[in-house]
């Protein structure tokens, strides 16, 4: 008595199994690739149903986003106002605004349908990008001038708000706090920067990120989100976990009905590193097909866009220096050290040079006194290393997950501002990465930047600015690179490349379901290529 | 929200300079003041297990009243808890991590109008500062540490040589001007060189004073009373007159011209004046004020002149 079998019929399946690179049927028992092939390629098992409903599609792997955020599903309980056109979990498009009159009228459409004792919360926001005059308080009065309003930029490190939100925070004139932004009479412009200064206004309209991260009405809306860009093995890379949570996030994950496999990293910045890697390694075996546990995240430095993050010579720009450590250097040597002798794969972010000089360091000595092959360290983001930072991390092993997203979205202002014309040539540097024998990933950090592999793949092959410039083309990967960068490059970089990230017999019958094969698409329209969702363990969560 | 402001103790410094040993010093000789701590992590803050009375989740319950609650990662999330918190405690005391820079978490008390910045800390390990601040990876952080305190405590004077621990000293009186420095062991300061208390428990806290202990011998006490002042510009006019080396000085003033009352907290010369609803029963007529610097810093006639220079 066999299990059910179904066999796909595609108008092409790109399997990323370099020995069979194409075919038409794909068969599918007990969730998992049982052959790959024509429409008889599952004759010898007894054959199957055969299923034409993609019979006019292109199936590839599912795609694997390799550092996203939960939040970014539950943010869209928010109105978004940013720059870019991004599509909201339950598949509205939501178009880029180009001025600040277009975000007033977006707040005010959205104003007239809250409830008289709703706040007007805004996230994405990105007034670089702008025409026009600065957004400032006065301008959202036009919106409500009772109603407290916040607009949160992209970079959710700063924050425009109305008389009404300042008015909760009792910030005025008299207020004398960093972060405060003041017009030249001294009266605030409704701009409001960093944490400190955010807390009493986020605190009092109820924004609280940690529970965002939380529950169903986290998981599922991000959950859609993956599913909408083809994604089916996704990443959240910093959860407070805790052992209840992870049973938690487990329910809802072991659900049939959900349609996303979930990778979550520990983070390592609330414990001694000792107690972290107890918690890992306790964390590891709870592990399900459809939640991975057991590894740690680790952030080191902060952001380039932030003037955060740690460079080295020449430093800066045009910018002032705010560089921090997230973890004190010598304290990073211990965690990695620990971590590392504990078998705990490791997710380490660093932005600038500096910081992935010093992680390499703490990887180096780690490795070197106890040497573990299959560690799978990877580096999260690693902006602008040089060449021979890249052949150091080919030689211990460590992966690069790189930025790709960023070269289009702040290519430019790296470029004119951060770090000049030299070294953004550097941002995302996959060419250098796979010449130097590093195992590569592109992501997209969302909500920072919209999910969207092919979005990824578009900018890691055109490396097109926002301004249309094309950021040193040498580091451009081919379309190919670029497709296995967001299949089994990520699945590699989470150790699950013996899961996902092709379409082979024994793999999970995990597809993403495109209009068009990438490969046979202008690359320019990599990103235009539509999604119509995704197949996991073999049951379609495709749109009919 | 809240309705009571509650006064904030940043303790920043480097790792190893001795952060968690004032913590616990503070914890242990808390005298009946409700202390709630906000650590990085328990693991770092081997918190005296005798003092241990129930363990919640990410706070820890200790006998004399006192409460430690766990930064974690989400600095917004352990705020809003620790705010919760400290509602029926005296003050909040959040130990910064080792990189942190402790005027940016003060930017919280600033910011917040449940919070009210009381004083930042700053610990400097007499064994490795010098070297610290010269290290080219996190030398900026540990002087822009010190740059931001009001009290700076050079620690582990008793693992160096005289000689050593002068030149440093002076080093670090460059590296931040307005700080009160002071030489300790084992992180053992007066308390009351550390929490302002608020107004209201003021007098209260001198009239139980920590019993003279070791340390208290490097500390000079004032107090006095029968101060008037004319009106609001000359209180501001006295207070910006106290001479350099005054830590901290508190206390009730009067002012003539409208019989008002206000209450005064000059921190490392910082000047926060509010005006006080209700005249406190200790003080009945005139102002009176209790200071306290390292010994020696300041004349206590210098100090009463500066205050009576105005009156009229
Ligand atoms: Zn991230």
């Amino acid at each position: 008595m066999h299990a059910k079998t179904t066999i796909y019929a595609a108008r092409r399946i790109v399997t990323m199994n370099p020995r069979q690179p194409e075919a038409t049927h794909v068969a599918v028992r007990d969730g998992r690739v049982l052959a790959v092939g024509d429409a008889g390629c599952a004759d010898g098992w007894g054959g199957g149903d055969i299923d034409t409903r993609f019979a006019d599609r292109v199936l590839l792997p599912g795609f694997v986003e390799g550092h996203s955020h939960l939040i970014a599903g539950s943010i869209w309980r928010f109105v978004y106002a940013g720059f870019h056109r991004r599509m909201a979990p339950d598949g509205t498009i939501w178009e880029g605004l180009g001025d600040t009159a277009a975000v007033l009228d977006r707040l005010a459409s959205a104003e007239r349908g809250l409830a008289p004792d709703q706040f007007l919360i805004g996230w994405g926001f990105d007034p670089i990008f702008l025409t026009g005059a600065r957004l400032s308080c006065r301008d959202l009065d036009r919106v409500s001038a009772t109603r407290p309003i916040a607009v949160m930029h992209s970079n959710f490190h700063m924050v425009t708000v109305n008389s009404a939100a300042l008015a909760l925070a009792q910030y005025g004139r008299g207020t004398s706090v960093e972060g405060v932004g003041k017009d030249e009479d001294g009266a605030p412009t409704g701009e409001i920067r960093g944490m400190a200064a955010m807390f009493p206004i986020l605190r009092r309209l109820g924004v609280d990120f940690r529970a965002m991260t939380r529950g169903e009405d986290a998981l599922l809306p991000f959950a859609e989100t993956a599913r909408r860009c083809g994604v089916t093995t996704a990443s959240d890379l910093l959860n407070e976990l805790t052992l209840d949570e992870a049973a938690r996030l487990r329910a809802v994950a072991d659900r049939p009905d959900y349609p996303v496999r979930l990778y979550v990293a520990l983070s390592a910045h609330t414990s001694p590193p000792r107690d972290i890697a107890d918690l890992a390694v306790a964390l590891a075996p709870r592990s399900s097909a459809k939640l991975r546990l057991g590894a740690v995240k680790i952030v080191v430095d902060g952001s380039v866009q932030a003037f955060s993050a740690q460079l080295r010579w020449p430093g800066y720009y045009r910018v002032p220096d705010h560089a921090v450590w997230n973890m004190a250097p010598e304290r990073l040597g211990e965690a990695v050290d620990t971590l590392n002798a504990r078998g705990v794969q490791m997710q380490i972010h660093t932005n600038g040079d500096l910081a992935t000089e010093v992680a390499l360091d703490a990887l180096d000595a780690a490795l070197a006194r106890c040497a573990r092959p299959g560690h799978r360290h990877t580096l999260q983001h690693c902006q602008i290393p040089d060449r021979a930072q890249f052949q150091r991390m080919g030689r211990l092993g460590i992966a690069a997950n790189l930025f790709a997203n960023h070269v289009h979205v702040f290519g430019d202002v790296h470029r004119t501002l951060t770090l000049g014309p030299d070294r953004a040539q550097r941002l995302a540097s996959c060419r250098t990465a796979l010449e130097s024998g590093v195992r590569l990933a592109i992501h997209s950090d969302a909500p920072v930047t919209p999910m969207g592999p092919l979005f990824a793949m578009w900018c890691a092959v055109n490396r097109l600015t926002a301004s249309g410039f094309r950021l040193n083309p040498a580091e451009s990967l081919t379309v190919d690179e670029a497709l296995h960068a967001v299949t089994l490059g990520a699945a590699w970089t989470l150790g699950m490349e013996g899961e996902v990230g092709s379409i082979e017999t024994g793999k999970r019958a995990d597809f993403a379901v495109l209009d068009e094969d990438p490969r046979a698409v202008d690359p320019l329209a990599l990103k235009d290529i539509r999604v119509r969702g995704t197949v996991l363990d073999g049951v379609s969560f495709a749109d009919a | 929200m809240a309705t009571r402001t509650v006064p904030v103790t940043v303790v920043g410094g480097y790792l190893g300079a001795g952060k968690t040993t004032l913590v616990n010093h503070l914890l242990r000789h808390a005298e009946g003041r409700r202390l709630v701590v906000m650590v990085n992590d328990f693991g770092d803050t081997p918190i005296d297990a005798a003092l241990i009375a129930a363990r919640d989740g990410d706070t820890l319950a200790l006998s004399n009243g006192c409460i430690c609650c766990s930064m974690g990662g989400d600095l917004v999330a352990a705020f809003d808890t620790a705010i919760r918190l400290a509602q029926r405690a005296d003050a909040l005391v959040i130990e910064a991590s080792g990189v942190a820079e402790p005027d940016r978490i003060a930017d919280f008390a600033r910011a917040e109008p449940d919070l009210a910045l009381d004083s930042i800390v700053v610990l400097a390990d007499a064994r490795s500062h010098a070297r610290h601040a010269a290290d080219p990876l996190v030398g900026a952080t540990l002087r822009r540490q010190v740059a931001a305190a009001d009290l700076l405590l050079l620690n582990k004077t008793d693992l160096v040589e005289p000689a050593a621990r002068d030149a440093l000293a002076r080093d670090l009186a460059t590296a931040a001007p307005r700080a009160t420095l002071v030489a300790t062991r084992h992180a053992a300061v007066p308390l009351d060189l550390v929490f302002g208390d608020g107004p209201g428990s003021a007098f209260a806290c001198t009239t139980a004073v920590t019993p003279p202990a070791d340390h208290e011998a490097q500390f000079d006490r004032w107090s006095g009373t029968g101060h008037v002042f004319a009106d609001h510009a000359a209180l501001e006019r006295a207070l910006a007159r106290l001479p350099d080396g005054v830590h901290r000085l508190k206390g009730f003033a009067h002012l003539a011209d409208d019989d008002s009352w206000w209450t005064v907290q000059v921190v490392a010369g910082r000047i926060d004046l509010a005006p006080c609803t209700a005249p406190p029963a200790l003080a009945a007529e005139a102002s009176v004020f209790v200071a306290i610097w390292p010994r020696g810093m300041v004349a206590r006639e210098a100090l009463d002149a500066a205050l009576r220079a105005d009156a009229s």
